[in-house]
């Protein structure tokens, strides 16, 4: 397998459309850590992220000459991959009757953290994976392209299959109720019973977070 | 929810993404300036966003066993894919030339392919219109095999009734070396010093072409295709080009 290729993205995929026994592995191996970044935090589950990121990269390998050079290449994964975990999460929803568990994604993430401040960036993401977590499928894959992969919601709109106007509202209220999540904006300005409150994140680190915030949170009442 | 109290959150977060009517917006927006506690749940929004994309600076490697499960899954679907071409064009001699671009003919193969999958296995739940399971790109087909052998036919009249097999380097009956995987060392070890014709040509007149007079350069089939083969003995480089049009580099490997 070659590695440090010096062909671009195109080049790999046509490569491999034309019969180079090595050249999607390369474009896969040169993109894996964003791939796999992308699924897990779409399923929200590190077996789902696996199962539906290896379902997903069979399929453009076995389509790759489908396409039609009219996006980045990374884009075209990145559908493939964000489609295939939704698809993913749908037929275990309708299959499985129990919830998911809730904190077993920390160790793979957490195994053996190489420095400090490596144990604290995987800790954060732990946070934000468990967040997430929280939302509905399609608030949460919306969040993931718009907020983290930094995608307009045009394109996000394009990758999901919908329109934009719902993009739009996916991520609005997904982004609220990250709030109280993720911020030290522990309330709703509107008081309790506007809004269900949220279930905190089962985070040790997050409510130390929390509780040293001298602003604190704000609380609910508009009483 | 009215506007004699708070906003909600999802309020403010529509009003952050310019869901609001013009009217709510600005009474929205006169509400904020004027209360803490609804500013400050406007900041968390923002904060939302800046916490989400800060979490992607530092992206999660793939684990280990993942990353080996999906090498294994992919070196699979490559062997597959290498097992079934060249005894799909073995048809090529029955086979009526037909007058399709490379690029075209290998667009219907796979999508032959994807189709003979998709028909293996209908009524299985497919991943977004494309293939299932692993081994049913083994699968034989009649419908595949013969848009292959079109495909392997269409560029290579002239070797027509040559046998494309591809453990061996022997010339063809068209003079030209089959190269694979298998053969590779061999061929680039035996090429001529002196260059036809085409070969010059090819070496000469596509810019693409990266190549010395010290490398050796020779016109082989590789995959039903002519191709230039440059090899740079030196270095045991080893790269092929398409032989039409601009000369497209199709892979560098070592040997």
């Amino acid at each position: 397998m070659t590695r440090g290729d010096d062909r671009d993205d195109l080049t790999l995929l046509r490569s491999h459309v034309e019969g180079d026994p090595d050249a999607f592995s390369e474009l896969v191996h040169r993109h894996r850590d964003r791939l796999w970044a992308l699924a897990l935090r779409t399923t929200g589950h590190p077996d789902d992220a696996a199962d539906a990121l290896q379902e997903a990269l069979i399929s453009a390998f076995r389509r790759a000459g489908t396409f039609r050079g009219d996006s980045q290449v990374t884009t075209w994964l990145h559908r493939i991959v964000v489609n295939a975990c939704l698809d993913r999460l749908r037929r275990r929803q309708a299959t499985a009757t129990f919830p998911l568990p809730d904190d077993d994604d920390r160790m793979p993430l957490l195994a053996a953290p190489a420095s400090e401040d490596a144990a604290v960036a995987s800790e954060r993401r732990a946070d934000v994976l468990a967040a997430l977590r929280q939302l509905s499928d399609d608030q949460r894959a919306a969040l993931v392209l718009v907020d983290m992969e930094g995608y307009s919601v045009e394109e996000a709109a394009d990758i999901l299959g919908c329109a934009v106007g719902t993009v739009k509202s996916r991520c609005s209220r997904g982004r609220a109720r990250l709030v109280p999540l993720l911020t030290s904006y522990g309330g709703n300005p509107a008081g309790p019973g506007d809004v269900k409150p949220v279930v905190p994140v089962v985070s040790p680190r997050a409510e130390r977070r929390h509780a040293a915030d001298p602003h604190g949170p704000t609380g609910g009442g508009a009483s | 929810m009215n506007d004699l109290t708070h906003p909600s959150l999802d309020d403010l977060a529509d009003l952050h993404e310019g869901l609001l009517p013009p009217a709510r917006e600005r009474s929205l927006a006169a509400h904020i300036s004027e209360c803490d506690r609804c500013s400050a749940a406007s900041a968390a929004l923002d904060d939302v966003t800046h916490v989400l994309s800060g979490a992607t600076s530092n992206p999660p490697p793939m684990p280990d066993p993942v990353a080996a499960s999906l090498d294994e899954a992919l070196l699979r679907a490559s062997r597959e894919r290498a097992a079934t071409v060249p005894s799909l064009s073995q048809y090529r001699a029955s086979s009526r030339p037909e007058a399709v671009s490379a690029r075209q003919s290998r667009w219907t193969w796979v999508a032959a392919a994807a189709a003979v999958v998709a028909i293996g296995y209908a009524g299985v739940s497919v991943l977004d219109g494309s293939s299932g399971g692993d081994e049913a790109a083994t699968a034989d087909s009649g419908a595949g095999q013969d848009i292959a052998s079109r495909d392997a036919v269409r560029s290579q009249p002239e070797a027509a009734s040559g046998e494309d097999t591809p453990s061996s380097d022997r010339p063809e009956a068209g003079g030209l070396r089959t190269l694979n995987r298998k053969t590779l060392p061999g061929v680039a070890g035996r090429l001529a010093t002196t260059r036809t014709t085409e070969e010059s040509r090819l070496v000469r007149d596509c810019p693409s072409v990266d190549v010395t007079d010290d490398d050796q350069a020779a016109v082989v089939r590789w995959r039903g295709v002519r191709a230039l083969l440059v090899v740079d003995r030196s270095t045991r480089r080893a790269t092929v080009y398409r032989c039409t049009g601009d000369a497209d580099r199709l892979f560098t490997t070592q040997y």
